[in-house]
This record gives C-alpha cells, sequence and structure tokens, in this order.
C-alpha cells in the first residue's frame, strides 16, 4: 500500500484557489519532494495532508488512514512526523520542557539522539525564546523525528539553516531515508530536490505541472552566474551547454580609456567543471554564482504552461 | 491521559496565583473597610451602609448586614464582572493563541476536540483555585472583624459562581474559535460579557427587565444567595447546561473549520 495516495486534492479559500485536482502517490521508503516556488500551494497541500485543513475536493489517504475520518487522522499522527514551515513555540518554556512536553503526547524513542545530532543538547536549558531561527526549526525537527514515525511531512526544511547546518540536514534525512522512512518534502530549493528526493511533483500556481524521477532532474539547483568581462559580448556569444536566458548589459567602466565592458548573466543548470571552462575564455572582473530563484528555472522549463501532467523536461 | 490540561495549568500557575491574590487582596481591603468604619461591636451592621455608598456599591435587599456588603461589593462586581470578564478574555485566546499555536500540539497523535476539552478544564482549575481561596479568606476575614459569615452562604455563593463562570468561559471559547488572532478573540468575549452585565443593569426595572432572561448574570445572584439564603439550584443547573451547549458547540466549530 501507497504511504499517501492523494486523489484529486482541491483545496479553496473562498474565491482563492489553493491548489487544484493534485493527484499523487508516495510509496513507501520514498522521498517525495513538491517542488514550487514561494505561493504555489506546497503548505496548503501538506496543511490538508495534516489534516489541519479539510480539502474542498478530493480524497487523502495517509498510511492507510482516511484523513477524512477524525479517529483515523488522529491515529495516522501516531506514525507520521510533521515539520510546520513556521514553527512556534510557546517562548516561555525552556527547550526541555517543551520537549517532555511533547514526549508525553507521544512516543519518545530518538530525543537524546537527534538532540545530539543537532548539537542542541547545550541549549535545552535556556527558554525557547532566546534560541536562534535556526535552532528553533532544529527544536521543531526533534520533535518531528523523535517517536521514529514510519512517514515524515516536512515543510521547507533547510529553510533559515546556514548553509553548513542545511548539508548536515540534508545527510540527516539521506540517512533517514536509508533506514525506510518516507519523506515527503515541502521546498522551494531545487538543490534539496535534486540532492535527496527519489521524485518530485512541480507544483505552480496551485497545479500539479509535472512528475519527475531523480533521474530526470539536474545534477544540481540551477545557478545565477553572473560576471563582469571586459570587451563587448552579445548574448549570442555564450554557447554553454545547460546555460539560458542570457543576458548581456554594456557597462560603462568609469574611465575614459578603459576598455568597454560587458556584465553578463545567466541561469546554468550542468557541472561547475565545464562552466569554469567556459569562463576561463574570459578576461573576468567580477563573478557571482547563486542558487538560482526557482520560478525562473520552472519558467525555463514549462513557459508559462499550467495544468495537467507534462511529459519530461530537457535540462 | 490530561497532559494537555497539566501543561495548561503549569503553564498559568503564575497567572492563577496573581488572580488568586488579587481577588484575596479585594476581599481583604473590603473587609479591612468594614473593621475601619466601626462594624465591629455594632450587631446590627448600620455603619456598613455609608460604606456602601462610598465604594459605590448597590446592595439590593438591605446593604445593613456584612453579608450584603460583600455581596454587592466582592461578588456583584469581583466575581460576576471582573471574574466574568477574566475568564472570557482568557478562553478568547484558547485555541487562537498567537504564541502557541495549536499546528504544532496537534501534529502529535491528539485529537481537535481533546485539544479543546483539556485547554477548557484548564481554566476549570484556576476557577476552583481562586474560588477555594478566596472562600477561606473571606470566611476568615469576617471572623477576624468580628462578624462571621454564614459558611454555607459563603459556600453556595462560590460553589454557583463555577456554571456562571463556565458560561463566560464558553463565550471565550467561541470566540477563539472564530477570531483570526487570540487579542481580538480576547477582547471580543471579554467585551461581549461586559456588555451583557451593563445591558442587564440597564434594562433593570424598566419594561424591558424581561430581556435580562437573555444574560447569564440573571442566574447568578450573589446578593440572593447570601442576603436572602436563595439558592436558586435551576438557575444553577440553567447555566451549567448553556456552559455545556456553548462550549459544545464550540468545539464542533474547531473541529470541523481550518486551523490557520
Amino acid at each position: 500500500m501507497a504511504s499517501m495516495d492523494v486523489d484529486d486534492l482541491t483545496k479553496h479559500y473562498g474565491d482563492t484557489r489553493g491548489v487544484e485536482g493534485l493527484t499523487f502517490t508516495v510509496e513507501p521508503g520514498e522521498v517525495f519532494g513538491l517542488l514550487g516556488p514561494a505561493g504555489a500551494g506546497k503548505t496548503t497541500t501538506i496543511r490538508t495532508l495534516m489534516g489541519l485543513q479539510f480539502p474542498s475536493r478530493g480524497r487523502i489517504s495517509v498510511l492507510d488512514h482516511d484523513i477524512e475520518r477524525r479517529r483515523e487522522r488522529t491515529a495516522m499522527k501516531r506514525d507520521v512526523g510533521y515539520l510546520p514551515s513556521e514553527p512556534s513555540f510557546d517562548d516561555s518554556l525552556t527547550g526541555a520542557q517543551f520537549l517532555a512536553y511533547h514526549a508525553s503526547l507521544k512516543a519518545d524513542e530518538r530525543r537524546e539522539e537527534l538532540l545530539e545530532l543537532f548539537g542542541l543538547d547545550p541549549h535545552l536549558d535556556r527558554q525557547i525564546r532566546a534560541y536562534s531561527p535556526e535552532r528553533r526549526r532544529l527544536l521543531a525537527t526533534v520533535v518531528a523525528f523523535m517517536h521514529d514515525p514510519a512517514l515524515a511531512v516536512l515543510d521547507e526544511p533547510t529553510a533559515g539553516l546556514d548553509p553548513s547546518t542545511r548539508e548536515r540536514l540534508r545527510a540527516f534525512l539521506r540517512a533517514e531515508r536509508d533506514r525506510g522512512t518516507t519523506l515527503f518534502v515541502g521546498s522551494d530549493s531545487l538543490t534539496t530536490a535534486c540532492t535527496l528526493c527519489d521524485r518530485v511533483g512541480i507544483l505552480r500556481n496551485g497545479h500539479l505541472v509535472d512528475l519527475l524521477t531523480n533521474e530526470q532532474l539536474p545534477d544540481h539547483g540551477g545557478s545565477v552566474v553572473r560576471f563582469v568581462t571586459t570587451g563587448p559580448i552579445e548574448a549570442g556569444d555564450v554557447t554553454l551547454d545547460h546555460s539560458y536566458g542570457v543576458e548581456t548589459d554594456p557597462t560603462d567602466p568609469g574611465v575614459s580609456d578603459a576598455p568597454p565592458r560587458t556584465t553578463v548573466r545567466f541561469v546554468y543548470t550542468g557541472a561547475y567543471g565545464a562552466l569554469l571552462e567556459h569562463l576561463s575564455e574570459y578576461s573576468i572582473r567580477e563573478l557571482t554564482v547563486e542558487e538560482a530563484p526557482l520560478e525562473e528555472v520552472l519558467t525555463h522549463w514549462y513557459g508559462a504552461r499550467l495544468g495537467a501532467n507534462g511529459g519530461g523536461v530537457s535540462v | 491521559m490530561f497532559e494537555i490540561a497539566k501543561h495548561r495549568v503549569r503553564q498559568r500557575r503564575l497567572e492563577t496565583i496573581a488572580v488568586t491574590a488579587g481577588f484575596a487582596g479585594l476581599a481583604l481591603a473590603l473587609l479591612a473597610v468594614v473593621a475601619d468604619t466601626g462594624v465591629l461591636g455594632d450587631p446590627t451592621g448600620t455603619a456598613i451602609q455609608p460604606v456602601s455608598a462610598t465604594i459605590g456599591t448597590t446592595g439590593e435587599a438591605g446593604s445593613e448586614t456584612i453579608d450584603a456588603f460583600l455581596a454587592s461589593g466582592l461578588y456583584q462586581f469581583g466575581w460576576v464582572l471582573g471574574l466574568g470578564i477574566y475568564f472570557a478574555y482568557s478562553a478568547g485566546s484558547l485555541l487562537a493563541d498567537d504564541v502557541d499555536r495549536v499546528d504544532v500540539l496537534l501534529s502529535a497523535p491528539v485529537s481537535r476536540s481533546t485539544v479543546v476539552r483539556q485547554r477548557f478544564l484548564a481554566l476549570l482549575v484556576t476557577m476552583l483555585v481562586v474560588n477555594a481561596a478566596v472562600c477561606v479568606v473571606v470566611y476568615l476575614g469576617t471572623i477576624a472583624v468580628g462578624s462571621p459569615i454564614g459558611p454555607m452562604d459563603l459556600l453556595a455563593v462560590h460553589a454557583f459562581s463555577i456554571p456562571y463562570l463556565l458560561v463566560c468561559a464558553s463565550i471565550g471559547l467561541l470566540f477563539s474559535v472564530g477570531a483570526s488572532t487570540s487579542s481580538r478573540g480576547s477582547v471580543a468575549s471579554a467585551a461581549v460579557v461586559l456588555g451583557l452585565f451593563l445591558f442587564a443593569r440597564r434594562v433593570d426595572g424598566t419594561p424591558y427587565e424581561w430581556l435580562s432572561a437573555l444574560t447569564p448574570a440573571h442566574y447568578y445572584d450573589p446578593t440572593a444567595i447570601l442576603v436572602t439564603n436563595a439558592y436558586a439550584a435551576t438557575d444553577g443547573l440553567f447555566l451549567l447546561a448553556a456552559a455545556v451547549v456553548l462550549s459544545s458547540v464550540g468545539r464542533l466549530w474547531f473541529r470541523s473549520t481550518d486551523i490557520r
């Protein structure tokens, strides 16, 4: 049986559409990513899956529990961990008191192990209001996994984490997958999807646009490459594979007799070795490589298309 | 089994102590006024009348006894109005609490009904503590000022206040489900309880007096209990039934609504 079976899930808020006609299944032991830019409907989907909101239409079964039935919804949560996108706490409690409270409500097999893993041990006796945003998220992550759930539903698990903690969390999630835990991850990070997920549903404006396997995704999330070079360059001069959306802009060097400069910007989804090789052809004055906004990558993949599942994408 | 209630009681510990101390202090202050103005050794208690006038309280059935003085000063204003507003205000943030939102709590295997029931139960604990403590303080205080109050009347005035306060808290619960933020829920429910109290006062003695039957204060009259020893058990049961109905409506509403 599937860990999650979602059929025609639709959620409207009055006249406003949240998500429309989502249909997918998540297999046991799978890492399923729900990838979409901010406002696409990820949190709406996740909160509906967790029974915090009621679907306007459609059926949802989580671990074989029909979540429209109250008793089944409560029973389901024994085996499901949930990390909200913005976890809120009673700030006056210490970390230890908060965890003890949750331990009184559900099983508590892995609290110690997780606290050690995330380095929260030394902070447990401090009030949560003194925690950094990162530590608050890690505390919520401990709550999501402390009862050793069969399925963990994680809304933006790496948001707000610094790069090293983010990598540690991804490693933890990969280890969880290897232990057989099913993961459902809502994210706006293509990198998270590429490095963690077995399968990804692409969500845009409330519609599931595509379902991709990990093999159909690029090796890493798209990057925005921006550099300044001497001499005039046209967009067509950049002939690097896996690059798109090339824009060039002649830049005033600021000194009258200096050679003209050009700012070049494009989105790149290929390997970094090839990028560096290509860039070595230019005389580079400035260079930045940043994670590309997901919407930009999706626009490249799908244009403005929404609606029914399409075929694979060329990346 | 009662983990959410226990947690909430612990969370509200300081508030419960502060409210209890506040109302015990009010009771002692009123008793001190009685002692200062020479009611001691005045078996008819006539000295209390000007005291009642001084602090602006109105005793209906003869202000000349310490019972009537406490009924109007402490119970009409302190309990019917003060504690009524307090419990409505507290319950107004029972579920829409901005700092301790229910979504993290609801990720645990607990039902929404359980959350409502147990958080409501924690409010009942505060009600019982305030009532028990102030009941003892008033009893000992009246002995100290030499005019002991009838213990059965005193117990009754506190016991019958519980259904009334439960109705006020149920009004708060309804607002906490409906309001988008805890502060709105709290303020709106406190305003409604205040409005109902003022409404009952306003229509009193007018041709529209029968309308006061729509307000909870109509069914809890501390003056009648303390002064004329009239324990209206049916009124208490009626309030209890109203509290059960209102809180059940709140619980069912919360069960079927989206969590923001």
